[in-house]
């Protein structure tokens, strides 16, 4: 499977870590902590659950335009995802990984894919993605 | 994508290395979204200045320090401090320092220190048909919806990067095909006693945010809603969906017809809203089941900040009474000073209300740390106050969030 790069990761690199679907719509702000990195928002049935360092499934976006900031906290403390992957074109989050860039911050990847696809990655699944969007194979469990 | 010969210079830094900065980062989210080009835009509004970590106040000052200037009117969202009123924020002091910085930082830039998310109602008000860079997703709505200027929901950064390049990407909101209303929300049903009713618009507007998301719906059969009853409506749809634009049939200014509204075209859907559709949108904007005359802890009211007529609304609702508990009522400083001379910012302060200016109880901690049960006539406040302050929250009309505040327990009229 290959992702759309739509802000690559920087510095370039391959980013790791397990695939993490949001089920609900969600607002970086208001919906994720910028102090922890977990879920906050307590009409979110996946609240607690930590996006650090996951592959973050995005189906919908929604609300406010502060979101930018706190994917740019998230990053500048090092509790961001490692990697964002959308369904449509949004400015939101990917303004925050752009900014991120130019304060030299290592950034997460921000990356598209239709949400018919993002549904036949597995919740949980450990992931690799290439700087050109490719997933490594899925990466497999176990021995 | 194809840049105008000036794009390029400021990228390759005729205009200075904080234009160029701007510029790469506003090439760069244009590309993002998919914009085959760039525009010129007439002015802007400015979501980033608002503290939400250290990293935001380094970005700002990295701007100045590069020494750039916005080249539009720009005006200031909230910040994170009550600049009026001592501060009133609980933020520990290196948060508070990080957050003045902020403020600082943009007002450096050549921004107006408005510091409301209503700008609207403080002076800055676009024409129709105008493109501009606003930031905030309440006065996005607003912006496109009410005023008719064109703007798509810009990022924090965005905005402030469009504002000193004076540029904006050729998408979206900004496309006139694009602005054609596509779901037709037939609200004649309505009963007129609950249109009449404070509560509707907010009740409306989370309605649709969650019903359309990003598409854009046109009402009909609305009456002819005030503009704060539209400010309500499209912060609650703000909230609840990506609702950018939303039109009103002989209310709003791209929508003085219905074919007018959907550019000569048929609607795609055609929802005939009736009270009990909104059933679950109104029970979404409270968290929690008080009994009525139960006590309450905080009353709060004024996101989207408080007009000048929404001031004096509180004042007629309060009479000569006195608060029991807090009721914080956030505003601008401007409509703060519209309404100083007539004497209504004193009785309001006399009737023990807890005036907040520049900034507001969901976006820095005002309220009791220990939390409680929040009343609150506000879409957007019902919306973000649990996640970002820990209180659960109680949707009622301006006079029963005014009685609750009084009495200090639940005041529900319908219920009573």
């Amino acid at each position: 499977m290959k992702l759309d790069v739509v802000i690559p990761a920087a510095p370039a690199r391959v980013v790791t870590g397990r695939a993490l679907h949001l089920i609900e719509p969600i607002s970086f702000w208001g919906g994720v902590s910028a102090v922890d990195g977990t879920l906050i928002d307590p009409r979110c049935s996946q609240r607690g659950v930590s996006i650090s360092g996951r592959v973050l499934l995005i189906r919908e976006l929604k609300g406010s335009s502060s979101g930018s900031s706190v994917l740019l906290e998230l990053v500048y403390r090092g509790l961001a995802p490692s990697a964002i992957v959308l369904s449509e074109p949004d400015a939101i989050l990917s303004l925050g990984a752009l900014v991120a860039r130019e304060m030299n911050w290592a950034t997460p990847g921000i990356f598209r894919l239709p949400v018919a696809l993002q549904l036949a990655i597995p919740q949980d699944r450990p992931l690799s993605i290439e700087p050109n969007g490719q997933i490594t194979g899925l990466v497999q469990h176990g021995p | 994508m194809k840049l105008s010969e000036r794009d390029r210079d400021m990228l390759a830094g005729a205009a200075g290395e904080g234009t160029a900065l701007a510029m790469r980062i506003l090439v760069g989210a244009a590309e993002a979204l998919g914009a085959d080009t760039l525009i010129d835009i007439e002015s802007a509004h400015i979501d980033g200045c608002l503290y939400h970590g250290d990293s935001g106040t380094l970005f700002a000052e990295k701007l100045v320090e590069t020494q750039a200037k916005v080249r539009v009117p720009t005006t200031l969202n909230v910040g994170a401090l009550d600049l009026l009123h001592g501060l009133r924020t609980r933020l520990p002091a290196d948060s508070r320092e990080m957050a003045h910085r902020m403020m600082t930082a943009y007002i450096a830039l050549g921004c107006q220190p408005t510091w409301t998310c209503a700008p609207y109602q403080a002076g800055h008000r676009p024409s129709l048909g105008s493109d501009v860079a606003w930031g905030e997703s309440n006065a996005v709505a607003f912006c496109n919806s009410v005023l008719g200027a064109r703007t798509n929901r810009y990022g924090d950064f965005l905005d402030i990067c469009s504002a000193i390049t004076g540029r904006a990407p050729r998408t979206g909101l900004h496309i006139p095909e694009n602005r054609r209303a596509t779901v037709l929300i037939d609200a004649s049903q309505l009963p007129r006693e609950f249109l009449a009713d404070d509560i509707a618009h907010p009740i409306l507007g989370a309605w649709l945010g969650k019903t359309v998301g990003a598409a854009i719906a046109a009402f009909q059969g609305l009456g002819q809603p005030s503009e704060d009853q539209l400010k309500a409506l499209g912060a609650a749809a703000a909230s609840t969906g990506a609702v950018g634009l939303f039109h009103v049939i002989g209310v709003t200014p791209e929508a003085p017809t219905v074919a007018t509204a959907f550019g000569e075209r048929e609607p795609v859907e055609i929802i005939r809203l009736t009270a009990v559709m909104l059933t679950d949108a109104r029970s979404s904007l409270s968290t929690v089941q008080v009994a009525v005359n139960d006590p309450i802890q905080a009353v709060a009211i004024g996101s989207p900040h408080l007009s000048a007529q929404e001031l004096r609304n509180l004042a007629a609702a309060l009479g000569t009474r006195h608060c029991q508990v807090p009721l914080y009522a956030c505003t601008s400083r401007s409509s703060l000073s519209a309404v100083t001379p007539d004497g209504i910012a004193q009785r309001l302060l006399d009737s023990g209300v807890v005036l907040i200016a520049d900034t507001c109880i969901v976006v820095t901690p005002i309220l009791p740390e220990k939390a409680g049960i929040l009343v609150t006539n506000s879409g957007k406040f019902a919306h973000y106050a649990p996640g970002n302050t820990g209180y659960d929250v109680v949707f009622a009309s301006l006079q029963d969030c005014v009685d609750s505040a009084v009495s200090g327990r639940l005041s529900l009229r319908e219920a009573s």
